[in-house]
Protein backbone atom coordinates (compact mmCIF):
# COMPACT_ATOMS: atom_id res chain seq x y z
CA UNK A 1 0.00 0.00 0.00
CA UNK A 2 2.75 2.32 0.86
CA UNK A 3 3.45 2.66 -2.84
CA UNK A 4 0.69 4.81 -3.79
CA UNK A 5 0.61 6.44 -0.12
CA UNK A 6 2.25 10.12 -1.54
CA UNK A 7 -0.98 10.32 -4.05
CA UNK A 8 -3.78 9.44 -1.34
CA UNK A 9 -5.28 12.95 -1.00
CA UNK A 10 -5.27 12.74 -5.18
CA UNK A 11 -7.05 9.30 -5.08
CA UNK A 12 -9.75 10.19 -2.75
CA UNK A 13 -12.18 12.47 -3.08
CA UNK A 14 -14.08 11.95 0.37
CA UNK A 15 -11.80 12.21 3.14
CA UNK A 16 -14.27 10.07 5.14
CA UNK A 17 -13.71 7.08 2.50
CA UNK A 18 -9.82 7.68 2.88
CA UNK A 19 -10.43 7.48 6.88
CA UNK A 20 -12.55 4.37 6.22
CA UNK A 21 -10.46 2.44 4.16
CA UNK A 22 -7.12 3.00 6.28
CA UNK A 23 -8.44 1.90 9.29
CA UNK A 24 -10.53 -0.81 7.16
CA UNK A 25 -7.34 -2.47 6.10
CA UNK A 26 -6.22 -4.61 9.33
CA UNK A 27 -9.34 -6.40 9.09
CA UNK A 28 -8.99 -7.44 5.22
CA UNK A 29 -7.95 -10.74 3.51
CA UNK A 30 -5.12 -10.58 1.30
CA UNK A 31 -6.95 -11.32 -1.26
CA UNK A 32 -9.52 -7.87 -0.50
CA UNK A 33 -6.43 -5.70 0.43
CA UNK A 34 -4.35 -6.58 -2.91
CA UNK A 35 -8.28 -5.17 -4.67
CA UNK A 36 -8.23 -2.34 -2.87
CA UNK A 37 -3.96 -1.90 -3.48
CA UNK A 38 -5.16 -2.36 -7.46
CA UNK A 39 -7.99 0.38 -7.50
CA UNK A 40 -5.78 2.49 -6.12
CA UNK A 41 -3.09 2.48 -8.24
CA UNK A 42 -5.78 2.37 -11.04
CA UNK A 43 -6.27 5.78 -9.41
CA UNK A 44 -2.89 6.67 -8.65
CA UNK A 45 -1.85 6.20 -12.37
CA UNK A 46 -4.85 8.20 -14.23
CA UNK A 47 -3.67 10.81 -11.77
CA UNK A 48 -0.14 10.65 -12.67
CA UNK A 49 -1.60 11.42 -16.08
CA UNK A 50 -3.75 14.67 -15.03
CA UNK A 51 -6.92 13.12 -15.77
CA UNK A 52 -8.13 12.66 -12.14
CA UNK A 53 -11.35 14.82 -13.51
CA UNK A 54 -11.87 12.08 -16.70
CA UNK A 55 -15.26 10.95 -17.09
CA UNK A 56 -16.00 8.13 -19.87
CA UNK A 57 -18.70 5.65 -20.33
CA UNK A 58 -17.93 2.68 -18.18
CA UNK A 59 -17.82 0.45 -21.78
CA UNK A 60 -14.86 3.12 -22.88
CA UNK A 61 -12.80 2.60 -19.86
CA UNK A 62 -9.99 -0.11 -20.69
CA UNK A 63 -9.57 2.04 -24.17
CA UNK A 64 -9.07 4.89 -22.20
CA UNK A 65 -6.37 3.64 -20.02
CA UNK A 66 -4.99 2.76 -23.24
CA UNK A 67 -4.97 6.13 -24.51
CA UNK A 68 -2.75 7.11 -21.26
CA UNK A 69 -0.44 4.87 -22.17
CA UNK A 70 -1.06 2.06 -20.14
CA UNK A 71 -0.06 -1.88 -22.07
CA UNK A 72 -2.94 -3.51 -23.48
CA UNK A 73 -2.03 -6.27 -21.45
CA UNK A 74 -2.30 -4.68 -18.03
CA UNK A 75 -5.30 -3.29 -19.04
CA UNK A 76 -6.93 -6.32 -20.16
CA UNK A 77 -6.34 -8.08 -16.70
CA UNK A 78 -7.16 -4.77 -14.48
CA UNK A 79 -10.74 -4.94 -16.55
CA UNK A 80 -10.83 -8.56 -15.60
CA UNK A 81 -10.76 -7.45 -11.69
CA UNK A 82 -13.14 -4.71 -12.66
CA UNK A 83 -15.60 -5.40 -15.03
CA UNK A 84 -17.49 -7.48 -12.81
CA UNK A 85 -17.48 -3.99 -10.15
CA UNK A 86 -19.04 -2.58 -13.11
CA UNK A 87 -21.96 -4.09 -14.10
CA UNK A 88 -25.05 -0.88 -13.29
CA UNK A 89 -22.06 1.84 -13.83
CA UNK A 90 -22.66 3.74 -16.90
CA UNK A 91 -19.85 6.27 -16.39
CA UNK A 92 -16.75 5.78 -15.24
CA UNK A 93 -14.99 8.49 -12.82
CA UNK A 94 -12.12 8.83 -10.26
CA UNK A 95 -15.22 8.57 -7.39
CA UNK A 96 -16.70 5.35 -8.62
CA UNK A 97 -13.97 4.00 -8.88
CA UNK A 98 -13.43 5.19 -5.00
CA UNK A 99 -17.41 4.10 -4.66
CA UNK A 100 -16.18 0.41 -5.59
CA UNK A 101 -13.38 0.42 -3.06
CA UNK A 102 -15.23 1.51 -0.37
CA UNK A 103 -18.08 -0.99 -1.70
CA UNK A 104 -15.97 -3.91 -1.59
CA UNK A 105 -14.71 -3.17 2.01
CA UNK A 106 -18.18 -3.02 3.69
CA UNK A 107 -19.83 -6.24 1.45
CA UNK A 108 -16.39 -7.86 3.22
CA UNK A 109 -16.65 -6.68 6.60
CA UNK A 110 -20.41 -6.88 6.68
CA UNK A 111 -21.12 -10.21 6.01
CA UNK B 1 -31.60 -4.68 1.17
CA UNK B 2 -31.01 -1.11 0.58
CA UNK B 3 -29.24 0.24 4.24
CA UNK B 4 -29.40 3.67 2.81
CA UNK B 5 -33.40 3.48 3.07
CA UNK B 6 -33.36 1.61 5.92
CA UNK B 7 -31.52 4.25 7.71
CA UNK B 8 -33.71 7.03 6.75
CA UNK B 9 -37.07 5.31 7.87
CA UNK B 10 -35.73 4.35 10.76
CA UNK B 11 -34.66 7.72 11.31
CA UNK B 12 -38.48 9.05 10.49
CA UNK B 13 -39.89 6.24 12.89
CA UNK B 14 -38.09 7.57 15.40
CA UNK B 15 -39.12 11.22 15.46
CA UNK B 16 -42.95 10.47 14.78
CA UNK B 17 -43.64 7.47 16.67
CA UNK B 18 -46.55 7.98 17.66
CA UNK B 19 -48.14 8.62 14.27
CA UNK B 20 -47.04 5.15 12.95
CA UNK B 21 -47.31 3.36 15.89
CA UNK B 22 -50.33 0.95 13.89
CA UNK B 23 -49.05 1.32 11.02
CA UNK B 24 -47.46 -1.92 9.19
CA UNK B 25 -44.71 0.41 7.70
CA UNK B 26 -43.79 1.06 10.77
CA UNK B 27 -43.08 -2.15 11.99
CA UNK B 28 -41.07 -3.35 9.25
CA UNK B 29 -39.27 0.07 9.54
CA UNK B 30 -38.71 -0.98 13.39
CA UNK B 31 -36.92 -3.97 12.71
CA UNK B 32 -35.17 -2.55 9.34
CA UNK B 33 -33.60 0.08 11.55
CA UNK B 34 -33.19 -2.56 14.62
CA UNK B 35 -31.94 -4.52 12.13
CA UNK B 36 -29.03 -1.95 10.96
CA UNK B 37 -28.11 -1.05 14.80
CA UNK B 38 -27.56 -4.75 15.46
CA UNK B 39 -25.50 -5.25 12.07
CA UNK B 40 -23.52 -1.84 12.61
CA UNK B 41 -22.62 -3.21 16.70
CA UNK B 42 -21.36 -6.34 15.07
CA UNK B 43 -18.99 -4.59 12.92
CA UNK B 44 -18.08 -2.31 15.16
CA UNK B 45 -17.08 -5.16 17.68
CA UNK B 46 -15.54 -7.48 15.00
CA UNK B 47 -13.50 -4.73 13.66
CA UNK B 48 -12.86 -2.44 16.66
CA UNK B 49 -14.00 0.63 14.29
CA UNK B 50 -15.94 3.47 16.00
CA UNK B 51 -19.92 3.54 15.33
CA UNK B 52 -19.47 6.21 12.87
CA UNK B 53 -17.16 4.69 10.46
CA UNK B 54 -19.35 0.95 11.41
CA UNK B 55 -22.35 2.83 10.37
CA UNK B 56 -20.54 4.00 6.75
CA UNK B 57 -19.35 0.38 6.12
CA UNK B 58 -23.22 -1.05 6.50
CA UNK B 59 -24.41 2.07 4.45
CA UNK B 60 -22.12 1.25 2.03
CA UNK B 61 -22.26 -2.35 1.74
CA UNK B 62 -25.01 -3.84 -1.10
CA UNK B 63 -25.78 -6.89 -3.31
CA UNK B 64 -22.68 -7.01 -5.11
CA UNK B 65 -21.86 -10.81 -6.04
CA UNK B 66 -18.27 -9.53 -7.90
CA UNK B 67 -15.96 -12.61 -7.51
CA UNK B 68 -12.63 -11.95 -6.13
CA UNK B 69 -9.52 -13.12 -8.59
CA UNK B 70 -7.16 -15.23 -6.92
CA UNK B 71 -4.25 -13.53 -5.11
CA UNK B 72 -1.56 -14.61 -7.14
CA UNK B 73 -3.06 -12.76 -9.90
CA UNK B 74 -4.03 -9.45 -8.24
CA UNK B 75 -0.17 -9.53 -6.28
CA UNK B 76 0.92 -10.16 -10.08
CA UNK B 77 -1.04 -7.60 -11.60
CA UNK B 78 -0.50 -4.73 -8.87
CA UNK B 79 3.32 -5.51 -9.09
CA UNK B 80 3.08 -5.11 -13.06
CA UNK B 81 1.26 -1.79 -12.59
CA UNK B 82 3.63 -0.62 -10.50
CA UNK B 83 6.98 -1.68 -12.53
CA UNK B 84 4.88 0.12 -15.64
CA UNK B 85 4.91 3.76 -13.65
CA UNK B 86 7.73 3.23 -12.27
CA UNK B 87 9.04 3.40 -15.70
CA UNK B 88 7.26 5.71 -16.69
CA UNK B 89 8.57 7.68 -13.38
CA UNK B 90 11.98 7.56 -13.31
CA UNK B 91 12.64 7.44 -17.48
CA UNK B 92 10.35 10.17 -18.16
CA UNK B 93 7.93 8.81 -20.50
CA UNK B 94 4.63 8.92 -21.24
CA UNK B 95 4.14 5.40 -22.89
CA UNK B 96 5.50 2.27 -23.47
CA UNK B 97 5.03 0.63 -27.03
CA UNK B 98 4.15 -2.76 -26.29
CA UNK B 99 6.40 -4.40 -28.07
CA UNK B 100 9.25 -2.84 -25.82
CA UNK B 101 6.75 -3.69 -22.81
CA UNK B 102 6.75 -7.31 -23.50
CA UNK B 103 10.45 -7.88 -23.76
CA UNK B 104 10.65 -5.65 -20.39
CA UNK B 105 8.09 -7.89 -19.13
CA UNK B 106 9.61 -11.34 -20.35
CA UNK B 107 11.40 -12.04 -17.20
CA UNK B 108 11.22 -14.51 -14.94
CA UNK B 109 8.95 -12.64 -12.92
CA UNK B 110 6.50 -10.84 -15.49
CA UNK B 111 7.33 -7.22 -14.45
CA UNK B 112 8.76 -4.67 -16.02
CA UNK B 113 12.00 -3.09 -14.20
CA UNK B 114 12.82 0.49 -15.18
CA UNK B 115 17.19 -0.38 -13.88
CA UNK B 116 16.44 -2.92 -16.66
CA UNK B 117 14.44 -0.82 -18.89
CA UNK B 118 17.22 2.14 -18.65
CA UNK B 119 20.22 -0.16 -19.35
CA UNK B 120 18.50 -1.22 -22.60
CA UNK B 121 17.91 2.11 -23.59
CA UNK B 122 21.46 2.82 -22.01
CA UNK B 123 22.62 -0.03 -24.68
CA UNK B 124 20.92 1.17 -27.61
CA UNK B 125 17.83 -2.09 -27.51
CA UNK B 126 15.26 0.91 -26.86
CA UNK B 127 14.74 4.18 -27.25
CA UNK B 128 13.09 6.92 -25.97
CA UNK B 129 11.19 9.31 -28.75
CA UNK B 130 8.39 11.81 -28.18
CA UNK B 131 7.95 10.68 -24.72
CA UNK B 132 7.14 7.13 -26.04
CA UNK B 133 9.48 4.35 -25.00
CA UNK B 134 10.10 1.79 -27.87
CA UNK B 135 11.97 -0.53 -29.67
CA UNK B 136 15.48 0.64 -31.31
CA UNK B 137 17.25 -1.93 -32.61
CA UNK B 138 15.25 -5.06 -33.81
CA UNK B 139 18.20 -7.60 -34.01
CA UNK B 140 19.24 -6.35 -30.36
CA UNK B 141 15.66 -6.96 -29.21
CA UNK B 142 15.89 -10.15 -30.18
CA UNK B 143 19.22 -11.23 -29.34
CA UNK B 144 18.21 -10.38 -25.61
CA UNK B 145 14.79 -12.01 -25.79
CA UNK B 146 17.14 -14.99 -26.55
CA UNK B 147 19.69 -14.16 -23.56
CA UNK B 148 16.78 -13.45 -21.39
CA UNK B 149 15.29 -17.26 -22.18
CA UNK B 150 18.94 -18.95 -21.73
CA UNK B 151 19.29 -17.28 -18.64
CA UNK B 152 15.91 -18.42 -17.06
CA UNK B 153 14.37 -15.02 -17.35
CA UNK B 154 16.87 -13.34 -15.41
CA UNK B 155 17.46 -9.52 -17.13
CA UNK B 156 20.54 -8.78 -15.33
CA UNK B 157 22.06 -11.91 -16.30
CA UNK B 158 21.05 -11.67 -20.20
CA UNK B 159 22.26 -7.83 -19.75
CA UNK B 160 25.56 -8.71 -18.38
CA UNK B 161 26.02 -11.17 -21.33
CA UNK B 162 25.08 -9.12 -24.02
CA UNK B 163 27.20 -6.22 -22.62
CA UNK B 164 29.99 -8.78 -22.77
CA UNK B 165 29.57 -9.73 -25.94
CA UNK B 166 29.53 -6.01 -27.47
Amino acid sequence: MNAVAEDMDLIYQNEQNFILAEESLPYLSEAVLQTVRLMRLVRAFISSCGEESFSVPATEFSIFLEQLGMPDVIVIDIMQVLEPFMARLITMEMYEIEQIEIRLIANYLVK
Amino acid sequence: MSWANVESQGTNAQSYPDSYSNDDASTKDDSSSKEFIETTGKVSEKTGLDEASAKLLVLSSGEDKAELKDLAFLTSLNDKIEGFMAIKKDLGVSKIDSAAYDLLSAGADGKADSAVAQALVDNGTLEIKDGELRIKDEEKARAHAAELQANGGNHQAALALSTANA
